[in-house]
């Protein structure tokens, strides 16, 4: 596996589980179940180490790919 | 810069009651949403462009390269903020080292930008302190009028 698909696999892998905390925190929010909201904002969490993995990978990449002069 | 300014923002409007635990969360997702909002808007940019449009995969891969800033900033205070959630700080210190962080990140890239411009050291220093000055300004600006 590439470096690149690594990455494009860790933005996709963030993105889906932000939309489904996202999701779970609407639905909580919308039928009063504060479990449901607080499972939301745990997996929305988790999304974000996972971004911040992606974008240091992707930096990091380019930079190799590209080193300055 | 624009994400580490952001997240003081979000900060600096938290309401006194709100535990660590509920910062952390809004900034983070404050900051990928942000994230994901600056990648679409680029991939349009890019892929709409009238000179050099490029391939949706193409303009894609460039947008979230371009964007990776708005991640990687704000992780700084995010991370500040993990120890007061987890109840191993408290919630105001660490609140207080989110807010001293995010500063510290403007400060360094102020510096870091005045020293690829080749400056001299002292200038390369007071550079990064105008930086951060004047993202503490706009951070109470933005507080102000919101």
């Amino acid at each position: 596996m590439s470096i690149r698909t690594l990455i494009t696999a860790l933005y996709w892998t963030a993105i889906v589980t932000f939309v489904v905390g996202a999701g779970l925190r609407v639905v909580g929010g919308a039928i009063g179940i504060e479990a449901l909201d607080s499972a939301g904002q745990i997996v929305c969490l988790c999304a974000w180490p996972l971004a911040v993995v992606a974008a240091v990978l992707d930096v990091r990449s380019a930079a190799r790919a590209h080193p300055p002069e | 810069m624009y994400g580490t300014l952001l997240t003081g923002v979000v900060l600096a409007l938290a309401e006194e009651n709100s535990s660590d635990g509920e910062l952390l969360v809004n900034v983070a997702s404050g900051s990928f949403v942000l994230w994901a909002a600056h990648v679409f808007a680029t991939i349009v940019a890019r892929h709409g462009a009238a000179h050099g449009r490029q391939a949706l995969r193409a303009a894609a891969a460039h947008a979230t390269h371009h964007s990776a800033g708005f991640l990687i900033g704000p992780s700084v205070s995010v991370l500040a903020l993990v120890p007061g959630a987890l109840n191993i700080m408290d919630d105001t210190l660490s609140y207080v080292l989110a807010v001293v962080a995010g500063l510290a990140v403007l400060v360094v890239l102020g510096t870091a930008a005045a020293i690829e411009r080749r400056v001299r050291w002292y200038l390369s220093i007071l550079a990064g302190l105008a930086t951060g000055a004047v993202g503490l300004a706009i951070i109470i600006l933005e507080a102000v009028f919101h």
